[in-house]
């Protein structure tokens, strides 16, 4: 009786486990992309009954870990050189085409309570200011920015992911950041954005993976990423659209 | 149900059986990450990755600020082992489990609550900001106190094992020979507790040095500021894989010396 009821009980697990494994794709993103896919992801699942299971952290995490053999379906990288990287060592099935792009932005607590006007600002001694790490896509961006603008920032922390230089801020342990302008939406009211011009526009190139175990699903949901109501969603979480050349990028 | 001789033979010898097949798995399970690091080590670039400016920055920080928290951690830890051995402290039970939790807790978790309390708008940290100017987050005596915060349990542990320990008499002979509580304490007590207090102390260092969590939380990460091996580990494995490599060799040839000079201690400390 007991034996009988175990093999029931492992039967419908192994039910259960096939039928999420069928129909979910597994995506690899960078950590500035998570409210816009987490919404966007959202919205294909209500449409298309596929889950997605999204792996969020710094591109340059994510492409190690790729590097390294994990299972996924999509990634989408914050930098080409780690979408080029990873499609050379997997070989992909469709892509890098591009779903999106990013600008930089200073954030800084709300009220602005140490009056910053500007990336000149940043170089302040007494201004604590938290920067992605140079290995994050987003930290090389603004290095480059900071020496376009000379200005010379003496950062308090390198952070391993966008996001994680956000909540420096949010939490109020620095004064000020360097993150992208989605991020800043996500952030809210809890911080003020400062506009950049001339920031150096970050694009997200998506590479779907040639052993995907679920390829057609993956181009499925890239697909609605790039579709205009993809692109209103991630528009409407401080990202920008993705480029409109012919060609993918 | 009684057993036949042979049945017993053959009960045991299966049994045996199984506890060397376990045994020798959990033995792959350990010593394969091992030989694996020290097969992949860049032995070649070992002169020019060991020079790395960052390299060297994290092998100082981490060898600085391990060792004052290991101090901190018993200066601490020991009057908190004292009192939980020695007296009759209503409330000890909770003493002592709250002087266990950093044992337990997620060293990410333990950063958080640090971070809370201790941040610059923490609990206690923002009054200490605003009084005394002093901010631990971004600085090397935010590294300390996130490390000591997870060395302190060890510390307590051994300890306080080790003062249980004693016989009364000792220290009754030197009461009535006119010592002190203090001088009683200092030439008795504390020499009689040695082994357990150096058992303790070497733990608490080496969790001190491992110590990844707490550290990136609370004290961020910047090269030469707060930027410890470990942090700088993590960090090099999307950057450098073989400087990573590099200084997790280093870091695991640490912790087996630390063993070697531990042997026989550890039991000894903990195990009473």
């Amino acid at each position: 009786m007991r034996r009988r009821l175990l093999a029931a009980l492992l039967a419908l697990f192994a039910a259960a486990c096939a039928t999420a494994d069928d129909r979910t794709i597994t995506v690899f993103a960078a950590s500035s992309l998570t409210d816009a896919l987490q919404a966007a992801a959202a919205d294909f699942t209500h449409r298309t009954d596929v889950g997605v299971r999204l792996n969020l952290a710094g591109s340059q995490q994510l492409a190690r870990q790729l590097l390294d053999g994990a299972v996924a379906d999509l990634f989408i990288s914050a930098d080409p050189g780690f979408a080029t990287e990873v499609a050379d060592a997997r070989g992909t099935a469709d892509g890098p085409l591009p779903v999106a792009t990013n600008v930089l932005v200073i954030v800084v607590e709300a009220g602005n309570p140490h009056g910053v006007g500007g990336l000149a600002d940043l170089g302040g001694p007494s201004l604590r200011v938290a920067l992605p790490a140079p290995a994050v896509p987003a930290g090389a961006y603004a290095r480059r920015l900071l020496e376009q603008r000379e200005v010379r920032v003496e950062a308090d922390t390198l952070e391993p992911s966008v996001r994680a230089t956000l909540s420096r801020v949010t939490l109020g342990e620095a004064d000020a950041a360097l993150v992208y302008a989605s991020d800043a939406v996500a952030a809210g009211d809890a911080v003020e954005t400062l506009p950049l011009a001339d920031s150096p526009v970050a694009t997200y190139p998506a590479v779907v993976l040639d052993d995907a175990p679920a390829p057609e699903l993956a181009r499925a949901f890239l697909e609605h990423l790039r579709a205009p109501g993809g692109q209103t969603t991630l528009v409407d979480h401080g990202l920008g659209p993705a480029p409109t050349t012919g060609a993918a990028s | 149900m009684t057993e036949t001789a042979p049945a017993t033979r053959m009960r045991r010898g299966g049994i045996a059986v199984a506890v060397g097949w376990l045994a020798l798995t959990a033995t792959v399970l350990l010593a394969a990450p091992v030989a694996a690091m020290l097969a992949r080590t860049p032995w070649s670039r070992i002169v020019e990755l060991g020079t790395d400016p960052a390299v060297v920055a994290a092998l100082r920080l981490s060898a600085l600020t391990s060792l004052l928290a290991a101090g901190m951690a018993t200066v601490l830890g020991v009057p908190v082992a004292w009192l939980l051995a020695r007296t009759e402290l209503p409330g000890r039970g909770a003493l002592r489990i709250l002087a266990l939790l950093p044992l337990v807790l997620p060293p990410v978790v333990a950063g958080t609550g640090l971070l809370l309390a201790f941040g610059r708008r923490g609990l206690l940290g923002g009054p200490l900001a605003e009084l005394v100017g002093v901010t631990l987050p971004f600085s090397t005596a935010g590294v300390v106190v996130a490390q000591a915060f997870v060395a302190l349990p060890f510390v307590v542990l051994s300890v306080e094992a080790g003062f249980r320990a004693l016989e009364p008499r000792y220290e009754q002979a030197a009461a009535t020979l006119g010592a002190d509580a203090w001088t009683r304490f200092r030439r008795v007590t504390l020499p009689l507790a040695g082994p357990a207090v150096g058992s303790g102390v070497m733990l608490a260092w080496a969790r001190a040095l491992g110590e990844f969590g707490a550290t990136i939380t609370f004290a961020g990460n910047l090269p030469g500021e707060t930027q410890t091996m470990p942090l700088a580990v993590f960090l090099a494995l999307e950057q450098d894989l073989d400087a990573a490599i590099l200084l997790s060799v280093l870091l695991l040839a640490v912790s087996v010396i630390l063993l070697v000079m531990l042997r026989g201690r550890f039991t000894a400390g903990l195990a009473r």
